[in-house]
């Protein structure tokens, strides 16, 4: 064979290339800091994983100015029908919004946002627990805004991220926001916003369970009316590490865990247990994370 | 307030500018190989999560997108063991996937098409990362984990099984050259 037939050949098969995928786009930049915020940590160790797990959820959850909770939470099928999308008033110096119906049409929340001026787009996606309601506005370098802040009604809050009536933006707000919120899930619908099983407001909060055996983990799920959809095999010795299976031997050990879909978990595994002092470092920040949660993250 | 330790030293930074230099040539790379969006977005989702979870064994510069490559064949072969699979992380992914075979050429009736989909998957797969992904071989030899050697030979292999389908499909190899006319001829 000569090189320029080879050419030739390996043209053949260009031309045949399907179009390249799109540069990273709304969806690619989601998935970067789902990935980041509910996958185990990078670590050179694998037990360091499950707190920088936490961390990572913590400071995802954190770091924003993350705000909201919404008005209304489920649209009413046969109700009178809901004229706007979004409520949105004029009220000392600020745009106050709240969302009437969380299944609109982005498409609409832009709509009645352009008129208002704002040039921001608005997202409401199925989120677990402890994100219904949070708000997080981004500007376009994907940082979080701080102009755009929440409204929190007095009283305890159950969940992780605050639980905010609406959203408020300065009336001279100029720059571009993207704004996500986090509704309930409808029944199957899979989760665009996670976070770890035990957080403020998933079933596990408060509920020891890393190093529990699988086993026991499903007894511990079930009396809360959650069942396992999926493992995640997080062991350097098996060669599925990272991969998720639909089953794992029930004397496997828990890493960690998070909701995927209302009543469904996808619980992170692996085949041998930790050691006794990594058990008990993670069963303290269980505890410390517990002890907490009588605060409101926002105070 | 939580307390939240910072987490060292910046694997965060590390791994958005990792996704970012190599997400379209990843993103390409699957949508090559798979027709159903669902699973375009499950495959893209697991490679990147396993670049994730395995940061300090990324290897720096363009040596990662080989990495991503070699990480994305292995995550898609064990993908089409387990269809049911649908990653939590991807479903806005997932709708925009859907969307991109709109602008693809539609090849099917191409004589050259079909005589590539004759071709073994391990054919194939040697000849798109050389036409399509623009590998060399010793960059292929990265992305597969096997020798210099191997490939050199597999390679060779493939294009001469594909000059022979074109030949058989008794295509007017003129459209494609005429040295591939002789190459396909000089093997019979």
């Amino acid at each position: 064979m000569t090189s320029t037939s080879t050419t030739d050949i390996d043209a053949i098969v260009a031309r045949l290339a399907p179009e390249p995928a799109p540069a990273p786009g709304e969806g690619a930049r989601d998935l970067m800091h789902q990935i980041m915020a509910t996958s185990p940590a990078p670590a050179a160790r694998r037990r360091v994983t499950l707190p920088r797990l936490r961390t990572a959820v913590s400071t995802i959850a954190l770091a924003g100015v993350t705000v909201v909770a919404l008005n209304s939470v489920v649209p009413s099928g046969t109700g009178p029908a809901v004229a706007q999308a979004l409520d949105i008033k004029r009220e000392a110096g600020y745009h106050v919004i709240k969302i009437n119906d969380l299944y609109a049409d982005p498409g609409k929340y832009e709509a009645q946002l352009r008129a208002a001026g704002l040039d921001i787009s608005l997202r409401v996606v199925p989120a677990t627990a402890a994100f219904e309601g949070q708000v997080q506005p981004t500007g376009p370098d994907k940082k979080y805004l701080t102009d755009i802040k929440g409204i929190y009604p007095p009283g305890p809050c159950d969940r992780l991220d605050g639980c905010a009536i609406g959203v408020k933006i300065p009336v001279g707000f100029q720059g571009t926001a993207d704004v996500t919120v986090g509704r309930k899930a409808r029944p199957g619908e899979e989760y665009m916003s996670i976070t770890s099983i035990d957080a403020k407001g998933e079933p596990l909060h408060c509920v020891p369970h890393v190093n529990k055996t699988v086993g026991e983990m499903r007894a511990l799920l079930r009396e809360r009316e959650v069942n396992i959809g999926k493992f995640v095999i997080e062991d350097p010795g098996d060669d599925r590490d990272g991969e998720t299976v639909a089953s794992v031997p029930g004397s496997w050990h828990v890493i960690g865990g998070y909701m995927y879909a209302p009543g469904l978990a996808t619980v992170v595994t692996s085949s041998t247990a930790m050691a006794p002092e990594e058990a008990e470092a993670a069963q303290d920040k269980t505890v410390k994370r517990c002890d907490q949660s009588s605060l409101s993250p926002r105070e | 307030m939580f307390t939240t330790r910072k987490v060292p030293p910046d694997p965060e930074q590390r791994f958005e500018a990792l996704y970012l230099d190599h997400y379209q040539a990843i993103a390409t790379y699957v949508k090559r190989r798979t027709d159903s969006p669902d699973d375009i977005a499950d495959v893209i989702a697991e490679t990147f999560t396993a670049a994730w979870r395995r940061l300090p064994e990324v290897p720096p510069g363009d040596e990662a997108r080989l990495w991503l490559y070699g990480t994305a064949r292995r995550v898609l072969a064990n993908h089409h063991r387990a269809q049911e699979r649908r990653s939590a992380l991807a479903a806005r992914l997932r709708h925009e996937a859907a969307t991109w075979a709109a602008s693809d050429t539609d090849h099917t009736g191409d004589a050259a098409h079909q005589a590539f989909r004759r071709l073994s998957s391990d054919d194939r797969e040697l000849l798109a990362l050389v036409g399509w992904e623009g590998l060399k071989i010793a960059e292929i030899v990265t992305v597969l984990g096997t020798s210099r050697g191997a490939v050199r030979l597999r390679l060779h292999r493939a294009r001469k099984r594909l000059a022979r389908e074109l030949a058989a499909a008794d295509l007017d190899l003129t459209t494609y050259g005429g040295r591939a006319v002789a190459l396909a001829e000089g093997q019979r």
